[in-house]
């Protein structure tokens, strides 16, 4: 089993997809640096998460809150802006991820709190980075439940303040509960 | 000998061995070849968690060849059939100027 967060990375790098000027080039925590060829392009990352404790239930549950951070980078191409090519892409980004902000329910919601552009002139072109920060909540058990074996039959023993003779203890067994 | 007169004439040297010619279009005038140092390094552009691959063109000239100073001019130059704009001019203080260069 997944843990939520890579379930909503996938999700997120899904929904994101083919809903912007970067095409399908969509990659999940991308560390290796562009190939200017690949630019336009988004990468999905869940640096942090918060978890809030005063959830009261039972069993106990979390109510988690990554921290989803999408960016974006493009190259100037011609006489084109970057920070008007970085705008329309955070558009595109925010129209697709608020078309469904459970992403296909794995997460309960998941609202824009943060954007930054950048335009970096180090290179032979400029480069520009958008990043979108959305805080993101899930709900999850706070440990993963054993698997059990189905309860299929019960051995039971009374031993009245556990003095009684094995031979005089009441005793009940029970088949077939699975049907 | 100067220090400056001396730079001169390494300037010189090295340009007529590892030199090329540029094309240095001032933004009011006529063009001119002239002969420079040009390199395009590898550079990580830092750009987000990932970076982007791209080169740092470059070119050192001598500004007595030059017919505006780059420093204020938008002049533009052309290095092997590449047209580049001038992003940065970095003068040395001794009579040349190293030209940071985007694709334009």
């Amino acid at each position: 089993m997944a843990h939520p967060r890579q379930e909503i990375r996938h999700a997120v790098a899904t929904q994101l997809t083919g809903a912007t000027a970067a095409g399908t080039r969509v990659f999940r925590t991308r560390v290796l640096p562009y190939k200017r060829v690949e630019l336009p392009a988004l990468a999905v990352y869940t640096p942090t998460e918060t978890v809030n404790v005063d959830v009261d239930t039972a069993p106990r549950e979390l109510e988690r809150s990554p921290e989803l951070v999408i960016e974006g980078a493009v190259k100037a191409a011609g006489s084109e802006n970057v920070d008007d090519a970085l705008d329309a892409m955070a558009l595109e980004i925010e129209n697709a991820l608020h078309a469904d902000p459970t992403f296909g329910g794995v997460a309960a919601d998941a609202v824009l709190s943060s954007t930054e552009l950048d335009i970096i002139e180090d290179g032979d072109t400029l480069v520009g980075l958008v990043k979108l920060t959305y805080k993101v909540e899930y709900f999850a058990p706070a440990a993963v439940p054993p698997v059990l074996d189905d309860f299929k039959t019960a051995d039971i023993r009374h031993n009245l303040s556990g003095a009684q003779h094995v031979d005089n203890q009441a005793h009940d067994s029970i088949t077939g509960l699975e049907e | 000998m100067t220090f400056s007169a001396l730079l001169e004439r390494a300037d010189v040297a090295v340009r007529g061995i590892l030199g090329g010619t540029v094309n240095y279009a001032p933004s009011v005038g006529i063009a001119v070849d002239v002969t420079g140092i040009f390199d395009a390094v590898y550079v990580k552009v830092d750009a987000g968690e990932a970076g982007v691959s791209s080169t740092g063109p470059a070119v050192f000239l001598r500004l007595e060849d030059l017919p505006s100073d780059p420093t204020t001019d938008a002049a533009t130059v052309t290095v092997a059939g590449i047209a580049y704009s001038i992003r940065e001019a970095e003068p040395d203080g001794q009579g040349g100027v190293l030209l940071l260069l985007h694709k334009a």
